[in-house]
């Protein structure tokens, strides 16, 4: 009896603690009418469009690469990521610079989105679960959902968002490290 | 102590006659990075011990161990220094080598003794390092002996020895106390006494007390092995490489700025001075920060000369060494990695390659000098080194044979003839009946390959029985300079490798024909080639028809050229290879990136991949 007692109880503080740290600071930005958020710490730094270099073969949501400060990163076009509908780039237009981790590794990734609106302070009692998205797509990316008044903010887990397979390195056989099959 | 320093000298004098003269700088060269990296094998041994201490069964710290060993003692055979360090080395890896088999656990006296012996080694080489080679002093030597002794009766006949080895250690223990009030000769002792075990110990603590080495030390002090390189953190020097380059863009952009303004630069002489002096720093900063991790691959060509000569000496066989392409410029890094990998296969292809003797290669119809040639080259923004030799090739049938009785593949297995040859890679196989202290432990392909890999290289064999085989290591370039060809397709601008571009031609006027219309071969010099539209095989949306303006690239790799055409050509350049990261990896036909002029970036064409996909596979 007491036992099943502690076990709800610590049951109950697991989730309790898990909604609490997702309250925190948020960049917030747009794509189309949505709102998104972004984990402040994730974020290196906002910077507008610049001429993104096309990479051939590349997988159809990395719009390409960029400079960033003499290191080469991808840009991911989040709008065809999620296959959302495409849009000609306004002045408004930004790359989001963030620091993911890919297989344990530190990596910079460049986010195209529609605008940045601002930095939210989002408490974690106005942070709901994320929804159930029947079975055409998969909630992994999303980490809550924040209230206010006036809008509902999806708070992204960037990276699921960046590791889908899609996007995964993959491994062993790139072109580098391919042998000559013949000579 | 006058006795010892005595003996030193002697010892000083007596290499010295024997060596000629002119290969004493070199020595000396060859010994500091010697110590140099025979510490770094140390310092990696002490971490795998650490791991073997809870867990004496992992396999992976267990083999690195005992490379370690290997290397260290392998390297040492080549040296001209006292031979104490190689046959502690060896007998510890001895032991090494049963607890690999199983047939020994690394526990209790084993792990102990091959903990002092690797401490030893340590004190060995400091030894080595202050007195140019010198013989270590009698406690050293003495200890160095117990250890041996110790590891010998481990590996021969278990552990009955080990009450005696316990009283020992009381005793030394013992010395340690007493002794380990003095500060000043354990402050620099640290790594060691995070695991202070008795014996060695105990004799470090004697050492500075009647340290002859120390003492003798001022007699020699006029060539020290001394280390004039400055060892730098590699993220700062990234890092100040990134910043030039940022500062290089920003430097081009200030200029264009003033030249595009107005106001007439002549009458501000001031400003176009300063702009000028602002240029010429830039430049030479740029060209600096290029060249600031590139370093020739001279000095380990140079190494590699050496063993080669010591191992033929060594084998008594008479072979040509060749070397090629030593001023090839490589990442520092790489240089650093490649040289074990480097020493392994040279051996090898002298030891084994090579026929055993003179006679059996004029019986073949070689000339009686063998041949070994060591020749790097740029290949389409790869790097490539090659070790060839003229011998009496790998025999597929006995390393398949051999595969089988060591128990690598299956009885029933079926390979192919190049999986066959990969198996030479796998650890633990060699095909040497004899265990010497130059191959046959099956270690070096096994590093081999290992070390490449490490590099995100890859290891080829060729090989033809009787005529002998070839190793080329290949190496993509990570922040490797190419010269590169810039050219414009539609919007994109594109990197094609210098040294893969045969000629350029105008696309009119030549010769096309189509085969069932779709595709497209340029005769180039009596040369069928076939035409890469680049837009269609890099997959770019722009695939208008082809422009009468276009121009022809002819592109070569390896016996397969293609001719690719491009919008136009914009110029030559100097670029950096940059990696695109983990996303961008796999994208076949791309090599990486490179920051142009502008700040943009371009993507440098893997010319290799195109041509493969060109020729449909």
């Amino acid at each position: 009896m007491s036992s099943t007692v502690l076990e709800n109880e610590s049951k109950t503080t697991g989730q309790a603690r898990k909604e609490e740290r997702l309250g925190g600071k948020y960049l917030t930005f747009r794509l189309g009418k949505e709102q998104f958020g972004l984990e402040i710490l994730k974020v290196r730094e906002i910077m507008g469009w610049v001429n993104v270099t096309p990479v051939p073969k590349a997988p159809p949501s990395v719009r390409g690469v960029i400079n960033l400060r003499g290191k080469i990163i991808p840009v991911i076009d989040l709008r065809r990521k999620f296959e959302m509908e495409q849009v000609p780039n306004t002045d408004r237009t930004c790359i989001i610079v963030v620091d993911v981790d890919v297989k344990g590794q530190s990596a910079d990734v460049g986010i195209l989105v529609d605008n940045v609106s601002e930095v939210l302070s989002i408490r974690s009692e106005d942070i709901g679960p994320p929804p159930s998205l029947g079975c055409e797509m998969d909630s992994s990316f999303i980490l809550g959902m924040a209230k206010s008044p006036n809008t509902v903010t999806i708070l992204l887990a960037i990276e699921n968002v960046l590791s889908d397979s899609e996007l995964e390195p993959i491994p062993a056989q790139s072109s580098l490290s391919e042998t000559p099959s013949e000579s | 102590m006058e006795t010892h320093l005595n003996q030193q000298t002697a010892v000083g004098l007596n290499e010295c006659a024997n060596d000629q003269i002119p290969d004493e700088a070199f020595d000396l060269e060859l010994l500091a990075a010697f110590i140099t990296e025979s510490e770094e094998q140390l310092e990696a041994a002490q971490e795998h011990l650490l791991v073997l201490e809870s867990e004496p069964q992992n396999a992976d710290a267990l083999n690195a161990l005992f490379r370690a060993c290997h290397t260290i003692k392998g390297n040492a055979g080549f040296m001209k220094i006292d031979p104490t360090l190689k046959h502690l080395a060896h007998d510890a890896e001895t032991v090494l080598s049963l607890c690999r088999a199983g047939d020994l656990c690394l526990s209790g006296q084993a792990f102990e003794l091959v903990l002092e012996s690797v401490s030893m080694l340590g004190v060995l080489l400091r030894a080595i390092s202050e007195s140019a080679g010198g013989t270590p002093s009698e406690d050293v030597a003495s200890c160095c002996k117990d250890i041996r002794d110790g590891l010998l009766l481990v590996a021969h006949g278990g552990n009955h020895n080990t009450a005696q080895a316990d009283e020992e250690q009381d005793s030394a223990q013992g010395e340690i106390t007493e002794n380990s009030t003095d500060p000043d000769f354990f402050g620099d002792q640290n790594a060691i006494d995070d695991m202070a075990f008795a014996t060695v110990t105990a004799t470090e603590a004697k050492l500075p007390k009647s340290s002859p080495i120390t003492d003798s030390d001022a007699s020699r002090s006029k060539n020290p092995v001394a280390n004039e390189t400055l060892r730098v953190d590699r993220n700062r020097l990234d890092q100040l490489v990134e910043l030039i380059g940022e500062l290089v863009i920003a430097e081009s952009m200030t200029q264009q700025d003033a030249q595009s303004s107005k106001t007439d630069l002549t009458a501000e002489p001031r400003k176009l001075r300063n702009l000028a002096q602002l240029n010429r720093i830039t430049r030479t900063l740029q060209e600096l920060s290029l060249s600031l991790r590139m370093v020739p691959l001279k000095s380990t060509f140079q190494k590699m000369n050496r063993v080669a000569r010591d191992l033929m000496r060594k084998v008594s066989k008479k072979v040509d060494f060749i070397i090629e392409g030593e001023n090839t410029e490589l990442d520092k890094t790489f240089v650093d990695e490649i040289g074990d990998p480097l020493m392994h296969m040279v051996r090898n292809a002298i030891d084994h390659g090579i026929e055993a003797s003179p006679e059996i290669r004029v019986a073949a119809g070689k000339p009686a000098v063998g041949k070994v040639v060591l020749r790097a080259f740029h290949q389409s923004g790869n790097i490539h080194i090659e070790i060839q030799d003229d011998g009496r090739g790998l025999n597929v049938d006995r390393i398949l044979a051999k595969a089988k009785q060591q128990k690598l593949i299956a009885e029933d297995a079926n390979l192919s003839e190049q999986e066959i040859l990969n198996l030479i890679f796998e650890p633990g196989f060699s095909t040497a009946e004899k265990v010497t202290d130059v191959s046959g432990r099956g270690v070096g392909m096994d590093v081999v390959r290992r070390n490449i890999q490490a590099l995100r290289g890859s290891i080829d064999i060729k090989t033809k029985e009787g005529e002998g085989s070839c190793f080329t290591i290949r190496m993509p370039l990570t922040l490797a300079i190419i010269n590169g060809l810039i050219v414009r397709v539609g919007d994109v601008r594109f990197v094609i490798p210098t040294l893969s571009v045969t000629e350029l031609m105008r696309l009119e006027g030549s010769k096309i024909s189509t085969i069932v219309e779709r595709y497209s071969i340029l005769t180039v010099r009596d040369q069928n080639v076939p035409l890469v539209r680049l837009d269609r095989i890099l997959g770019l949306h722009e695939s208008k028809e082809q422009s009468p303006k276009a121009i022809i690239v002819v592109v070569q790799e390896g016996p397969h050229s293609a001719a690719i055409s491009v919008d136009e050509v914009l110029g030559q350049q100097q670029v950096v290879i940059k990696q695109l990261g983990h996303y961008l990896q796999g994208c076949r036909g791309v090599a990486g990136g490179a920051i142009m002029p502008d700040g943009q970036v371009g993507i440098i064409l893997d010319i290799h991949g195109i041509i493969s996909q060109a020729r449909g596979n």
